[in-house]
């Protein structure tokens, strides 16, 4: 039950609805039925974390099982969190309003590094130790899981055991396994751990040792018993459409960052962008068919009463139906006024005739993500779009009346000169010719250009895992270059903070011993650090040096390809040689094609069933 | 045609804002089934209009909107429809089907009917408090408007204020702040102000019962 004292506090704080769950389509149960009770933890506030698919999808598989409720809870907001310390209200689910500490399992997604004070602090919120080791019986498991997940060691100390790859199948092992090991009147959690530690996947940091050199390089990561494996595999779902999905989405009272209904399309990418570790951990290539989403489509406008869909992944121009899919949705949902929005469409991959039929029902900005401006640097990162397409393109849309154009880039890229910053002025202008080349009547009244620019982040399981990420006062300089050169009318130049990218590039590619950083940081006041508002460097560099940890040393260090990287112990399907080749080819600035032409050898080939394609379409 | 809806918002309910609530509303109209019209252009809007906001805090039976159909419905279907796709803390109270001429009634409203109770334990007022206030000609207050605060006089906004047989609860009908007048936290701080109790407003579970045309009567007559 919700203590009183919340009701009084909540209407004290900005959008109060974020605490009070009972949203269309929650779940609740009857406590005294329930066998374990699983919070769901999203370390951000409620209106990022409800936009995230991941959690409505284990929420919906562990609320399928009699046995388990699952909740959610969220990191209460700044003015929120200042309430419930003063009032000593600890942090509590949603839909119970029952405290998180008295959980079985407490599992948070990781969605990116800068969230990490975040959790720590919702642990401290729920009166859980923040260490794992300082746990007992009365508290509950916590784990996480989510894309950061790859490299867990930044909190190795502070999760109890990561699940790593898909979550679909294996929360459900994990569940048995823990009611397996309640009933059996086990009451050492080390127990609990060793079993939950034999299900593919799971990655439990305290049975791993881990010992380093004197240069302070990792010597080696070993398990600490014979039994556990040396490397841990990241789970795959193989067949989408039998997958488990969401039919009745929870439907937030609050206007949440993607208030729309959500279908995932399909996972994995295979274009292959250097960069991307979202396009190489999530490899291969899974669809929905299109029969099943269209159904899920019916079924999720009915249950939600959404007015708006987004087909979901990463590069949604790539689904094999998409033409046909895009087509019977809109004619389905003609009728009820229901938009499509296609967020990461590139557009070099759409028929045209579709993209006028997308705007029909709703008109939104045209979005480009080319990242480098020069076709070199685009070479270099294995970035399949060239000027051409983005001219085409634009000249189509400007035609047809779209009025804005948004270009997003990274600067600090390896082997970016100069010339490579010139380049994304140089395209800008050129988008504005084509603007200007076509007659008045044609076109709509006004033209807006958005750059923007974010700082390339080394992140682990890319080609680019090895290099340095450019020093601060470097993209500092790259920031202000492109100031100047933008200086354009009807351009604007959005920059992101370099301190926080500097941040995101220790934490990618950290090792264990920055948990305690993360726990001074906290101390010093960090938390929400993903929010620019919130952002507090110097708590951060305080935390280092209280730690004597030089935060250089993971962010911008070159690493040689025969270190061994934190993260040599998880297996996430790329294997360490084509990496290896993907860098040495990017250096040459050679490109790689797209491997459902054919099989490149990600590493994933060798895991038996998983690719489909791996067979099809070998060399 | 359209339906003249009155529905109620609440116990959590309360915590949502007057929008979010108008959002909540639109889509269980659309899981619903409900044969709404839509505004013609590029993001057609359901033509719906809906009374005044009540403040966040204040949980409600006093919601009304007005629903355009484009095929005719009745009301009680209409209703077990709704409720079957409403939230659980969203109720449909009445409904009536009324022609697309007859005038909206909606922004004729401006009287509100609240009922104001302590919850336990704390001091609360008697019939010589409401009396003491009641007797004034002039009840200066500070109120918050987009311009910052301003002193007004709330005494004509009291059109009446009884304390109930129990002792324990208060009827009150205010001036609706859409049309000049004011929300019931106000009463209360005039309390604070003018008589000799103490009552803090976080303390005051506030229920909105209903809004009334200017002459007393409600707006779905039975
Ligand atoms: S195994 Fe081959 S086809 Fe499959 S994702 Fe890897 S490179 Fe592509």
């Amino acid at each position: 039950m919700r203590n009183r004292n919340i009701d009084k506090i909540l209407l004290s704080v900005e959008k109060p609805a974020r605490y009070i769950g009972n949203e269309y389509n929650a779940v609740h149960k009857n406590l005294a039925s329930v066998e374990v009770r699983f919070a769901f933890a999203f370390p951000d506030v409620y209106d990022i974390g409800m936009s995230h698919l991941g959690i409505r999808i284990l929420y919906d598989i562990l609320n399928k099982r009699d046995d388990t409720f699952c909740e959610r809870v969220f990191a209460p907001w700044v003015d929120m969190e200042q309430q419930m310390r003063r009032h000593e209200i600890p942090l509590f689910a949603l839909e119970s309003g029952d405290n998180i500490a008295d959980f079985d399992m407490l599992g948070f997604t990781l969605q990116y590094e800068m969230s990490y004070t975040n959790v720590l602090n919702m642990l401290d919120l729920a009166g859980i130790p923040i260490w794992s080791k300082e746990r007992t019986n009365r508290h509950p498991f916590v784990l996480a899981g989510g894309p950061c997940a790859y490299n867990p060691e930044p909190l190795a100390d502070i999760i109890d055991f990561f699940l790593i790859g898909d979550g679909e199948e294996a929360i459900n092992e994990i569940v048995d396994c823990y009611k397996t090991w309640k009933y059996s009147g086990d009451t050492d959690r080390q127990n609990f751990l060793k079993h939950v530690a034999s299900i593919e996947g799971v990655y439990v940091p305290s049975l791993y040792e881990v010992s380093y050199n004197d240069d302070g390089t990792i010597n080696a990561i070993t398990p600490k018993i014979d039994s556990l494996p040396h490397i841990i595999r990241k789970r795959v779902v193989t067949n989408l459409s039998s997958a488990a999905y969401p039919e009745r989405p929870i439907v937030p009272y609050i206007d949440i960052v993607h208030d729309r209904a959500v279908l995932e399309i399909f996972r994995g990418c295979t274009r292959g962008c250097r960069f991307c570790q979202a396009g190489m951990v999530y490899r291969p290539i899974r669809e929905r068919s299109a029969d099943r989403l269209v159904e899920l489509a019916d079924k999720l406008v009915r249950a939600t009463g959404y007015s708006e869909m987004s087909l979901s992944s990463l590069s949604t121009g790539d689904y094999s139906q998409l033409e046909q899919l895009v087509k019977i949705l809109l004619e389905k949902f003609q009728e009820e006024k229901v938009a499509l929005s296609l967020p990461s469409l590139r557009l070099d991959s759409i028929d045209k005739s579709l993209l006028e039929r997308i705007q029909s029902v709703k008109k939104t900005g045209l979005t480009f993500a080319p990242e480098a401006a020069t076709q070199r640097l685009r070479d270099v990162i294995n970035k399949g779009i060239t000027d051409d397409d983005i001219l085409r393109t634009v000249e189509y849309a400007f035609q047809q009346g779209w009025q804005s154009v948004k270009l997003y880039f990274m600067i600090g890229l390896p082997t970016e000169t100069d010339d490579d910053l010139y380049g994304i002025a140089e395209m800008a202008r050129r988008i504005l010719d084509v603007y200007y080349s076509i007659p008045k009547d044609q076109r709509g009244r006004h033209i807006d250009i958005t750059v923007s620019t974010s700082s390339f982040v080394p992140k682990p399981f890319t080609p680019f895992q090895w290099d340095p990420q450019d020093k601060i006062d470097r993209l500092s300089y790259k920031q202000h270059l492109l100031q100047q050169q933008l200086r354009m009318k009807h351009v604007t130049y959005h920059w992101s903070d370099n301190r926080l990218s500097f941040m995101e590039a220790v934490f990618a590619r950290g090792d264990r011993r920055l948990g305690r950083v993360l726990a001074a940081a906290l101390a010093n006041g960090c938390r929400f650090d993903a929010w620019t508002d919130y952002f507090n460097y110097d708590g951060w560099l305080k935390a280092f040096e209280q730690c004597s940890i030089n935060p250089e040393f993971y962010a911008g260090r070159v690493r040689s390809y025969d270190e061994v990287l934190p993260w040599d112990h998880i297996n996430a399907g790329v294997s360490k040689d084509f990496l290896i080749r993907e860098r040495e080819r990017a250096l040459k600035g050679k490109t790689t094609f797209d491997c459902r032409r054919a099989c490149i050898k990600c590493g994933i080939e060798r895991w038996e069933g998983v690719c489909d394609n791996a067979n099809a379409g070998t060399l | 045609m359209r339906m003249l809806v009155r529905f109620s918002k609440e116990n959590d309910l309360r915590f949502i804002s007057h929008l979010d609530m108008v959002h909540a509303m639109e889509r269980a109209l659309r899981r619903a089934d409900i044969p709404m019209a839509y505004s013609k252009g590029f993001s057609p809007h359901a033509k719906i209009s809906f009374s005044a906001p009540t403040p966040l805090g204040i949980p409600s039976s006093a919601e009304y909107m007005d629903v355009h159909l484009v095929k005719p419905l009745s009301a009680q279907i209409f209703v077990q429809r709704l409720n079957n796709a409403l939230p659980n803390d969203m109720r449909v109270l009445e409904a009536m089907e009324i022609d697309d001429d007859v005038p909206g009634v909606l922004g004729k409203a401006t009287i509100g009917c609240y009922t104001i109770q302590p919850y336990e334990g704390v001091q609360w007022i008697s019939q010589s408090h409401i009396n003491v206030l009641m007797n004034m000609n002039d009840i200066i207050m500070e109120k918050r408007t987009k311009k910052g605060l301003k002193e007004i006089n709330i005494r004509p906004c009291i059109k009446e204020l009884i304390l109930m047989q129990d002792g324990q609860h208060i009827t009150a009908k205010l001036l609706l702040p859409s049309v000049g007048g004011i929300n019931p936290d106000i009463l209360l701080k005039a309390f604070n102000i003018y008589t000799d109790v103490r009552i803090d407003v976080e303390d005051m579970a506030i229920h909105k019962d209903d809004i009334l045309l200017e002459d007393g009567r409600v707006l779905l007559p039975e």
